[in-house]
């Protein structure tokens, strides 16, 4: 399957029936995301091997999860948007691939971490079974405090540090999405309530004026 | 049969003091000019967008392949090996050293006078901000001298650091910008800048790397490039000092010769690999490595040790426009009783950039409670009320002659060389003042602090040297030093080393243009013997 194909096309306007949109939304990023965690390597020996080893993201899962981290300001545009640059930003990745050299260090060139797409689908997979045993319904159907709880307990089982790492090195799914999440330049300009728009190439004069204010509306959009 | 490469003019070494002395040479003369470089040769200018963006996205290296698995020094030095060598990755910082710099032991009875004065470098100084293209703004005369105006004026201060520079200046302590190697308008074929804000992998040229010089030369037809070709020894000739060949392997056929034949031999492989080199060529009636009758090649490995302070700052600021951009004082490098209050020896720049240090979203707040939904931009928004900034200071620190550069048998490459170390080793005059010298920046941090409000948020002090340089440093007595003032190693007349490795102190100041300079003047001199 093309990794690459149509992460872009993710997604659609929001319309007033957000319960349609939202399916075809799921349906559509979940071929995506599917195509981006097909097993490979050892899961893909340990699933002809018969194994139950299912290493795809579950888009509505995911879905669900990220109403309960991202903030809920972002409304359910938001959380489309997020999730499509997350899943972007899922399909581009390159396992292992070659860092930059530290500077003045005689290390050995670096490499980057296997994918993080199994590891972070297991993960899913474990809360919604646990949300099961726990509350006698999946996590989507949970009301989203609850989602949230059960997800702060995971996090703490991980131990999962303040500092938000680069998001290929989280070790939890909600530690990946939200490093995602904060450090796209257009979650900087909501927090800032500015159009900085960070790390956009821009002509000399236009970087030595302070960022346009947004309006209140678009800070809340 | 060994492949030969024959030329006039032999460069070993692909980086920016490579750049600098073929460019000038072939301006110079119709010498034919081989320049030859161990690592790959990446000219992928027109990739920089889409690597510029997986770097950003998964920090991805945006020069894959830019080193030579298995082939590194310990200590002080980085992996990246390749034409262009560092000044591909580099920030494109580019202030001079200062004229006090160059004479320690007449000002200050400390270290060593160089061979050559600041008034001397000057002209070359300026040679090399018009050939890489360097927009800056003149400091006070009193602490930053030049004889003559920047080519192109500074780019447009930040709107962050016009803000830090009104802060900090209410110490006091007069700050101005420093100067970069980036085009604040069109210069010599490249782009004026556009703020990328990733000068390590910037997608327009509008920051200098020397590919663009090796791109012309080769264009032009004035240069033969032979990357991938790794040179072990320098042969001088049997019936004199001079040097008569290179002995090269090309590195997907290390088992067939190759053999580099010149009338001058360039070292400007940089401070690591050109030390490397001539002790690697011991042998015969050098058995002590080529230019080392002194001994002294390897020897007094300099650069400086810097204190990093992030501070919070009672201001908004909006970091992420152009945070490479940064403010420079010279003003503690002057010689006089403000500087040097205490009549002991310290010398320091100081800069500040924007920061988003403290400032950044986090998982957890101050008492480690999760931070998840609103809660999370919430926390975020409460932060960043303030700003905060990045305050460093580069402090001198005088070599001792045992920071050197030395071969470990037991540590070779992939081709069985054995491989460098460096151990850096304070002067004693510098290690008796360390404790006192870090103290004193940290003063004028919290100076600074008082004055303009706001808090330290942590600081830090180097272990070792930045910026380092030496190894084969000039001087005029060929007993205590490699090349003469010129780069002419004292022991054989057609052999050159440039940049890095010749100097004599890293002064308090980022080294690259100093570098280029020197290669300039080395350039000069060869290209009148040619």
């Amino acid at each position: 399957m093309d990794r690459l194909m149509s992460a872009e096309a993710v997604g659609g306007k929001s319309s007033g029936k957000e319960h349609n949109s939202r399916r075809k939304f799921l349906k559509t990023s979940g071929a995506v995301v599917a195509a981006v965690a097909a097993p490979t390597g050892a899961a893909a020996a340990a699933a002809q091997e018969g194994q139950s080893l299912s290493l795809s993201l579950d888009l509505p899962l995911l879905q669900a999860f990220a109403e309960a981290v991202l903030p809920a300001e972002i409304g359910a545009d938001g959380v489309r948007d997020a999730l499509r640059d997350f899943v972007t930003w899922l399909n581009g990745f390159e396992p292992v691939a070659e860092q930059p050299h530290p500077y003045l260090s005689s290390v050995e060139v670096q490499y980057g971490p296997p994918h993080p797409a199994p590891r972070w689908a297991s993960q899913l997979q474990a809360l919604d079974l646990l949300a099961t045993k726990q509350h006698g319904s999946g996590l989507a159907d949970l009301p989203v405090e609850k989602r949230r709880d059960l997800i702060a307990a995971d996090l703490e089982r991980h131990d999962a540090e303040a500092d938000l790492p680069s998001p290929a090195y989280a070790g939890h799914v909600a530690v990946g999405l939200l490093a995602r999440f904060y450090s796209r330049p257009r979650t900087a300009d909501l927090a800032y309530g500015a159009r900085i728009n960070a790390r956009a190439c821009r002509d000399l004069a236009s970087g030595a004026v302070m960022p346009e204010l947004l309006a209140t509306t678009e800070v809340q959009n | 049969m060994p492949r030969v490469i024959e030329a006039d003019v032999a460069i070993i070494g692909g980086g920016i003091s490579s750049a600098m002395v073929a460019e000038r040479v072939a301006e110079d003369t119709e010498a034919s000019i081989a320049v030859i470089e161990a690592g790959n040769r990446i000219f992928d200018f027109e990739n920089r967008f889409d690597t510029r963006r997986r770097f950003l996205d998964y920090r991805e290296n945006p020069y894959q392949g830019d080193h030579i698995p298995g082939h590194s020094c310990k200590n002080g030095q980085s992996r990246a090996m390749s034409v262009g060598g560092l000044a591909m990755h580099w920030g494109g910082t580019t202030p001079r050293y200062s004229p006090e710099d160059f004479r320690l032991r007449s000002l200050f009875g400390v270290g060593t006078d160089w061979p050559v004065s600041y008034d001397d470098l000057d002209p070359f100084y300026q040679e090399a901000e018009e050939r890489i293209g360097v927009a800056g703004e003149p400091g006070p005369p009193e602490y930053d001298p030049r004889s003559g105006g920047y080519p192109m004026e500074p780019l447009p201060t930040s709107y962050n650091l016009g803000l830090a520079k009104e802060w900090a200046e209410k110490s006091g302590i007069p700050y101005w910008r420093n100067p970069v190697s980036k085009n604040s308008r069109p210069w010599r074929g490249r782009r004026e800048c556009i703020r990328c804000d990733t000068c390590s992998i910037c997608p327009t040229g509008a920051k200098y790397s020397p590919d663009f010089t090796f791109r012309s030369l080769l264009e032009a037809g004035r240069i033969t490039l032979h990357d991938r070709t790794m040179v072990r020894r320098l042969v001088p000739k049997a019936d004199s000092d001079a040097i008569g060949q290179a002995d090269a392997f090309h590195r997907d056929d290390p088992d067939d010769p190759v053999t580099i034949r010149a009338r001058h031999f360039v070292l400007a492989a940089g401070y690591a690999w050109s030390s490397h080199l001539l002790l690697m060529s011991a042998g015969g009636r050098f058995p002590d490595g080529i230019a080392n009758r002194s001994g002294t090649v390897g020897r007094f490995i300099t650069g400086h040790r810097w204190v990093n302070a992030f501070v919070s700052v009672p201001m908004r600021l909006y970091p992420g426009v152009y945070g490479s951009d940064s403010l420079l004082s010279k003003r503690f490098q002057h010689k006089d009783d403000e500087a040097q209050p205490d009549g002991k020896y310290i010398r320091h720049d100081l800069r500040i950039w924007e920061s988003d240090v403290g400032k950044r979203a986090r998982l957890r707040d101050d008492n480690g409670n999760l931070l998840l939904g609103d809660a999370a931009l919430n926390d975020w928004r409460r932060r960043i009320e303030t700003g905060s900034l990045r305050m460093r200071g580069y402090y001198d620190v005088i070599p001792a002659r045992e920071s050197a550069l030395t071969l470990e048998p037991n540590r070779k490459n992939p081709w069985g060389d054995p491989l460098p170390r460096i151990d850096f080793v304070d002067d004693p005059v510098s290690a008796e003042l360390r404790g006192y010298t870090e103290r004193k920046i940290e003063e004028r941090f919290r100076r600074i602090l008082t004055a303009g409000g706001g808090a330290m948020l942590n600081i830090s002090f180097a272990s070792d040297y930045d910026h380092p340089g030496g190894g084969c440093r000039m001087g005029d007595d060929p007993d205590d030093s490699v090349v003469d003032g010129w780069g002419r190693a004292h022991d054989h007349e057609n052999l050159w080393v440039a940049g890095a490795p010749t100097i004599v102190g890293s002064g308090c100041n980022n080294g690259t243009l100093t570098f280029a300079a020197l290669s300039l003047r080395t350039a000069s001199r060869l290209a009148g013997e040619l």
